[in-house]
């Protein structure tokens, strides 16, 4: 008992040291180093503490809401109230763009990509909030201070997990909700303690903790693998085709405008797998059909070191598609298959896709003659980069279709191109954040083999037509 | 019942026996008329290959910016027993839309048959033969002729007009084993009938050997 007194003040002093080390201090000028959610501390300048306002303000909301919902009596809850309490806050003198991947999810930076506020995932870290917060009512401010209280709160395995801290924000701060629903939501995202959970089979629960694993192994911050939770996408686009000089189709192909829904219920969060449908209406000079009918297979792999390995399956059903597209060489069935590799580096994204398109025939009558066109099989490889620039995507993509063989004959007539190439590439430009993604590309024809072009093709949904096409696409991930 | 059996293949061998008894007398021939199948108006301001006016057409207007490509697709399956000796002539019936004979008599003098230098199918135009590499596009817009072998017509007893190929089946299709059939011309504007025309639509004639043997009827 003698010894307490004289420990005493070294356990004081390696305390104050321990807390001081989490919090953003304004004086820290020295190397940079890996504080808040991995960020290099550059922003930690100009940090003044907030004492009253709108932010204070909505922090006695926050509190007034847990409280409300009895959100200490929830199982993995039980600091969040504390922390929303207790976090010293401060205030940046000026915004800092959302450049992390962790800034962008929706709680985390506005529409113009500047961020709202930042925290530390550790237990009593301080708040740092942005003059772009000021711009949020209270409702939206309280909503903040409690998604950042969470980052804090819950339990290690699951407080950097952008998605299930979104989700308990949102079961905490929806209108009408309830400690039950709450609850619900927390049993779903916040594992059980560590010796039950190793007894539990690999379900949607341990997502988190399997996204740590991914993280660990990825060596990249945790959000650079967030689609791997919300991989799911139902997206509008439309296609305008550019067409060729010289079409081999008998119908005059202006664009298209495809529906398309891929959802992922199989498989476990490392390795999912999902089904997609595209339905399509074309567009023609003087009037629109049903396109092709796209049903894909698409299935994540394997993750690590940074890589996201896929594979992909596509066959595209023209069984639904008018007398005319049918009578076209248009008209065969498409089927596709490939693997897709790709690399998100911090501000550089690289995907590489290869694929192989199956042989196949479509018959196309002119006047009093049948063509039977037949075409061989088709291997596809592309590559793609884009720049990063917040939830921004700037960049484009080159592909190489290499066809065995393309043969049309019908009565006296007789045509075979041998081997050919279709070399196209374009630019393409995407906002893409967690949950929404707005692109526009262009695939365009830069270099050919006797004169061929993309109906040579005849792949609608995959290639397109003509002499190549550019797409505009809206998307909603889930 | 089981001399019927019996008896209809020994009737059946008499029969056939009986001619070859008598000696190979005669080789009967038949006419054998099919319409044009390879139908294609091409016309310099046209120049979609899908056009729907330049095919099943009930009637084609012709002038020396619009012409006519035809062809028999199946010809070359024919084409040994097709009889070209003995006066026998393959031709090319087209039907100019005429009133009357004296019309018929200018039309005739305005038009030629040309054989084609170059292969083409249905979706051909002014500028190409087919869609497809360099080779689809004519040298010559309207069609790439060989001038060395354009036939004249002459007027039927059904007041059709008439091109006799025959020098052409020899040499392209027999000889060089090529169909790429023909390009009609015209001078000046005038009209023929379409493939959608019915009996009227252009068509192609000839004799064949039927190779059944009959006795002599002396």
């Amino acid at each position: 008992m003698k010894a307490i007194p004289r420990l005493l003040p070294r356990l004081l002093l390696a305390l104050v040291a321990t807390t001081t080390a989490g919090l953003p201090l304004p004086s820290a000028h020295a190397s940079p180093a890996r504080v808040g959610n991995g960020d290099d501390g550059a922003d930690l300048e100009h940090l003044s503490p907030l004492k009253s306002g709108s932010i204070m303000q909505a922090r006695d909301r926050a509190l007034a809401l847990v409280r409300k919902l009895n959100v200490s009596g929830i199982s993995g809850l039980g600091f969040l109230e504390p922390e929303i309490e207790r976090s010293p806050l401060f205030l940046s003198s000026e915004d800092l763009p959302a450049n992390l991947e962790q800034d962008q999810g929706v709680f985390h930076s506005s529409m113009q990509g500047k961020v709202f506020a930042r925290t530390l995932s550790e237990p009593h870290a301080a708040t740092r909030f942005y003059p772009a917060a000021k711009s949020l009512h209270a409702d939206q401010l309280a909503s903040l201070h409690i998604h950042e209280a969470l980052h804090r709160a819950l339990p290690e395995e699951v407080r950097q997990n952008e998605a299930a801290v979104s989700a308990l924000t949102l079961a905490i701060t929806t209108p009408g909700t309830t400690h039950d629903s709450v609850a619900a939501v927390a049993e779903r995202w916040i594992p059980e303690a560590e010796t039950e959970a190793d007894e539990e089979p690999e379900t949607e629960k341990p997502a988190a903790k399997m996204a740590t694993e991914l993280n660990s192994s990825a060596g990249a911050t945790l959000a650079q693998d967030a689609r791997v939770r919300q991989p799911s996408l139902f997206s509008y686009e439309y296609r305008r085709y550019n067409p060729a000089e010289n079409g081999i189709s008998t119908v005059s192909l202006r664009g298209a405008h495809v529906l398309r829904s891929d959802l992922y219920p199989f498989g476990s969060e490392q390795s999912t797998i999902g089904i997609g449908i595209e339905g399509s209406v074309v567009q023609g000079s003087s009037k629109t059909w049903m396109g092709p009918l796209g049903i894909s297979g698409r299935m994540r792999l394997w993750s690590g070191r940074g890589f996201d390995v896929g594979a992909w399956g596509m066959v595209a059903l023209n069984v639904l598609s008018a007398s005319e597209l049918k009578n076209s060489p248009l008209g065969r069935d498409a089927t596709s298959a490939g693997l897709s590799i790709r690399k998100d580096l911090r501000f550089l994204t690289i995907e590489n896709r290869i694929g192989v398109t199956l042989p196949d025939k479509a018959k196309q009558e002119v006047g009093a003659v049948t063509y039977n066109h037949e075409f061989g099989s088709i291997v596809l490889a592309s590559i793609s980069a884009a720049a990063r620039l917040g939830a921004l995507r700037i960049g484009g993509f080159a592909e190489l279709n290499l066809a065995d063989n393309y043969r049309v004959s019908g009565g006296a007539f007789d045509f075979e191109s041998g081997r050919y190439r279709l070399l196209s590439g374009g630019p393409r430009i995407s906002y893409e954040t967690l949950d929404f993604v707005a692109s526009l590309s262009g695939n365009l024809l830069i270099d050919a083999t006797q004169n061929a072009n993309f109906d040579y093709l005849g792949n609608l949904l995959g290639q397109g037509s003509g002499q190549g096409s550019w797409v505009a696409s809206l998307g909603v991930y889930f | 019942m089981k001399l019927r059996r019996i008896q209809l293949p020994t009737l059946l061998t008499a029969l056939l026996l009986t001619p070859a008894a008598c000696g190979i007398q005669e080789i009967v021939d038949s006419e054998r008329l099919y319409p044009l199948d390879g139908v294609k108006l091409v016309k310099a301001d046209i120049d979609s290959p899908s056009d729907p006016s330049t095919t099943q057409q009930p009637e084609y207007a012709l002038d020396p910016s619009a012409r006519l490509l035809l062809r028999f697709e199946s010809l070359g399956t024919y084409a040994n027993e097709i009889r070209t000796e003995s006066g026998h002539a393959i031709e090319v019936l087209v039907n100019p839309r005429v009133s009357n004979h004296e019309e018929l008599e200018t039309v005739r003098s305005k038009l030629q048959l040309c054989s084609l230098a170059r292969n083409w199918m249905m979706l051909a135009t002014w500028k190409r033969g087919h869609p497809f590499d360099a080779s689809g596009k004519w040298a010559k817009p309207g069609g790439d002729y060989d001038s060395e072998q354009c036939f004249q017509p002459t007027i039927t007893e059904k007041e059709e007009l008439a091109f006799d190929v025959t020098p052409w089946l020899i040499q392209e299709v027999r000889g060089r084993g090529r169909n790429y059939g023909f390009v009609l011309l015209s001078t000046s504007s005038l009209r023929i009938s379409g493939d959608a025309s019915g009996a009227q639509s252009p068509r192609i004639r000839w004799v064949r050997s039927t190779g059944i043997i009959h006795p002599r009827k002396d």
